[in-house]
């Protein structure tokens, strides 16, 4: 087991869960096969961060681009969303995990916007640990969006120009409210950002690993935040 | 096993080495496509990429030469050589992904074996064009739609749509055949193939319906919905058409298989006949239904 130092648990994990189809082309399955065996490397990811002692965790789920995947592949995206929704309240209430999304989630099939606002408004009350799923999520779209919304203020005259700050633009996008990643993880072994909360994590740290998201489970999870622990941040400063 | 020979006419009982022999084809038959049927998978399924579409080009290429081989009349060497060659580029530029070449590698079909021709047969007869049609055709009817597996395979969950794609058109075959000889009494195309019957086509399209069901149930690459129904039907017509048009073909040169590669099946476009006109469809569908 990697050893985890409990007084450096990074603040914020922001998650790429990428590797899901290649997974199921590697066991010669189809690709909803792979985001079904994915679901429960969730599960055991949200379990495990709870435990040690993460206050967020965010997931990209399903991205803007992610739309134009075969209409059935969607279809089955979404049942599972549903699903997992459903049989994971108990354990968000009694986990003291509270429930959010970003991303244009109303682009979402009616259904699974009832349910993600049934589950976001029970756990709303719970403090322990965020988990924020990105859903029909692009980070340009989202800095667009926060842009546009600026304007229309300016315009508005309830802002000035001059008002016009790092601080400002954070508060006019999705994660309004919620501290930048400290640590951001990849699977499958892609050196790429795949437009994922391009504003927020200027200064996170970033952890690649092949490792395909259905195989990336507990022991994986704790690689990451040891290699994450044994890095040093600078934010930019000389670091003496 | 009386049954099994009421197709081939009805006449005076055969004598016992007649049967056997039908029996013997039947076996052989099985048997190929048993032995077969492994390596298929293992490439088709979860084998390198290269080793399918390298597999597929080989099949391509002997199944041009079949085609090629199948009139009498003398095509030169270098024309079908060309054709390969060309072939090759068609295969090479679909596994890298430069489909926007395509219309490249047609013209090319076209313009080499025709200018080749003209400056080595310069002989103005009707042969020529007969001639030209059928080094053009060839590559077009078998070449093209090989290669479209690639860029099927190349979709999402596409190496499991081919297997759904094999499953379908073999059971349509096989419960063609199978169905026609049992319950077999309305001649379907009787010019063309006089063997095929109405039954035949009914119980091979319903055995395609319950296969494709199964196989969805388990592979859930995709719902059992109207498109899937639409697509089978597709399919299958398109492959008795395709099964058609090659006996068209044996027809016109008298000739009863194609090759004699596959032990018990004939030659190889005895074998993907069907298969040639139904690529098609399931690519257009898969395109289209992203």
């Amino acid at each position: 087991m990697p050893d985890i130092n409990p007084d450096r648990i990074p603040g914020h994990v922001a998650i790429i869960m990428d590797g899901n189809g290649r997974w199921a082309k590697k066991k010669g399955l189809g690709r909803v096969h792979g985001h079904e065996e994915g679901t429960e490397s969730v599960r055991i990811i949200v379990r495990e961060s709870r435990r040690l002692g993460i206050k967020w965790l965010t997931l990209y789920a399903f991205s803007e681009e992610n739309w134009k995947r075969p209409r059935y592949e969607i279809d089955a995206l979404m049942r599972i969303l549903k699903r997992f929704l459903k049989s994971e309240l108990n354990e968000m209430l009694e986990n003291g995990i509270r429930f959010q999304t970003i991303g244009n989630t109303e682009k979402l099939p009616k259904d699974v916007q009832d349910i993600i606002q049934d589950t976001i408004e029970k756990t709303s009350h719970n403090s322990d640990m965020t988990l924020t799923l990105a859903l029909s999520y692009g980070g340009r779209q989202e800095i667009s969006l926060s842009v546009r919304k600026i304007m229309e203020e300016i315009r508005s005259g309830a802002l000035r120009v001059e008002q016009i700050t790092e601080d400002l633009i954070s508060k006019f996008l999705y994660t309004w409210g919620m501290p930048d990643p400290d640590l951001l993880i990849r699977t499958s072994g892609e050196y790429r950002v795949s437009n994922f909360l391009l504003w927020q994590i200027a200064y996170a740290e970033i952890y690649i690993t092949p490792v395909l998201w259905p195989d990336f489970r507990k022991e994986e999870y704790l690689l990451a935040i040891e290699e994450f622990q044994k890095r040093e941040r600078r934010f930019g400063s000389s670091g003496i | 096993m009386r049954n099994f020979k009421k197709g081939k006419g009805g006449s005076a009982p055969q004598g016992f080495s007649g049967m056997n022999k039908g029996v013997y084809m039947h076996m052989k038959r099985w048997l190929t496509g048993i032995i077969a049927a492994p390596f298929l998978i293992y490439m088709i399924w979860v084998g390198p990429r290269w080793l399918f579409y390298l597999f597929l080009f080989v099949a391509a290429i002997i199944t041009l030469a079949e085609f090629y081989r199948m009139s009498p009349s003398y095509l030169p060497r270098v024309v079908q050589w060309f054709s390969y060659l060309i072939g090759l580029m068609l295969f090479i530029i679909f596994a890298i992904n430069q489909v926007f070449l395509t219309p490249i590698i047609i013209g090319l079909w076209v313009i080499v074996p025709m200018t080749f021709y003209m400056l080595t047969h310069p002989v103005p007869d009707e042969q020529w064009i007969a001639d030209m049609g059928r080094a053009v055709l060839g590559p077009i009817y078998i070449c093209l739609p090989l290669a479209m597996l690639i860029l099927i395979d190349m979709r999402p969950d596409g190496n499991i749509w081919i297997f759904f794609l094999l499953i379908v058109i073999f059971t349509n075959d096989t419960a063609a055949l199978y169905s026609g000889k049992l319950f077999g009494r309305h001649k379907l195309y009787e010019a063309v193939s006089p063997n095929k019957t109405w039954e035949g086509a009914v119980g091979g399209l319903i055995s395609s319906f319950v296969a494709a069901a199964i196989f969805l149930y388990f592979s859930r690459i995709h719902g059992l919905m109207l498109d899937i129904f639409i697509l089978v039907l597709l399919l299958s017509i398109m492959g008795q058409i395709g099964d058609l048009v090659e006996s068209m073909l044996k027809r016109i040169y008298g000739i009863k298989d194609s090759g004699r590669i596959l032990p018990g099946h004939g030659g190889l476009l005895d074998r993907i006949d069907a298969l040639l006109f139904s690529i098609p469809v399931l690519y257009i569908y898969l395109t289209w239904t992203i």
